[in-house]
């Protein structure tokens, strides 16, 4: 017993212990910007991934459209009920209907700002394109 | 420095100095932790382009597939019957070739089958990686595909289905 307790008293007064609670400083840093790192990138592949998706289906939308103004209407509705509560005050919706008749492209890209878990924000874009169909009323 | 930090400098320095084994340990998990931190990060990177490269190639496919859906035969078509003209194959080709090229990846077109009104078409995509090229792998190829049905109708589909 009175062996057990110099141990303890040399390890609680050896300046091991010191280094030892320096190095855990140093390393609780690092690994907490790792874990809010991990956290950040998380989220962020979410919101792409929910992106993406509603930047599909808004010009899959667009593409059933008969007019390029029907196709914008289309692809902000679909975007906006996609992405309404993720995107900090609702997505932004770019339509090009440029080329928009049977057999060429309409595309759609989608800018999503949201918050992070950081409490900082972020952004993402994602363009998705799809083909008009041919055989149907201009 | 201030009179308060100079002891406590001073004593990190004794402690850091301390031949126990403790001098090494501690610097040696940090770059332990380092290097997987490090490795993790790239693995994330690469594994999001990855990612994005197969959503990609899906897409694509998809749409490669309408557009071979859209490939009928005039003559057959007038006659109320749906047949997929063998012009389906190009346009399946020379639509991904067009949006591969949009969204910077390479591919090609692997396969258009047309089963009745069934069209699937299957395309290879690649992109470079970055961290990974270190460990030699410059770039990954994923495999996309996309299946589409011809509807016919005029405001809605005809049943009973053919």
């Amino acid at each position: 017993m009175t062996d057990l307790l110099t141990r303890a008293r040399q390890t609680c007064t050896d300046d091991r212990g010191v280094s030892e609670v320096i190095g855990l400083v140093f390393l609780t840093v690092p690994i907490v910007a790792f874990i809010a790192l991990l956290a950040w990138a998380g989220k962020a592949a979410e919101t792409v991934v929910r992106v993406d998706h509603a930047a599909e289906a808004s010009v899959q939308a667009a593409a059933l459209q008969r007019t390029p103004d029907n196709a914008r209407s289309a692809a902000t509705t679909v975007a906006n009920n996609s992405l309404g509560t993720v995107c900090a005050g609702g997505p932004e919706v770019t339509v090009d209907t440029s080329a928009f008749a049977p057999g060429n492209f309409v595309s759609v890209t989608i800018t999503c700002t949201f918050g992070t878990v950081d409490g900082f924000n972020d952004t993402m874009v994602s363009t998705s394109s799809a083909v008009i169909d041919r055989y149907r009323q201009p | 420095m201030t009179p308060l930090a100079r002891p406590l400098i001073e004593r990190c320095r004794r402690a850091w100095k301390n031949d126990d084994g403790a001098s090494f340990a501690i610097p040696l998990f940090v770059v332990l932790l380092a290097l997987t931190a490090a490795a993790s990060l790239s693995l994330l990177v690469d594994g999001g382009r990855a990612t994005t490269a197969q959503r990609n190639a899906n897409s694509i496919a998809f749409q490669a597939a309408r557009s071979a859906a859209q490939e009928l035969d005039t003559g057959d078509l007038r006659n109320g019957v749906i047949v997929v003209s063998p012009s389906a194959d190009a346009a399946a080709r020379s639509t991904a070739a067009t949006l591969l090229d949009r969204v910077g990846l390479d591919g090609s077109v692997i396969s258009v089958d047309v089963d009745g009104r069934r069209i699937t078409v299957t395309i290879t995509a690649t992109t470079n990686l970055t961290s990974s090229a270190a460990l030699g792998r410059s770039s990954v190829t994923v495999q996309g595909v996309g299946s589409t049905r011809i509807a016919a109708g005029v405001v809605s589909e005809e049943t009973p289905l053919p």
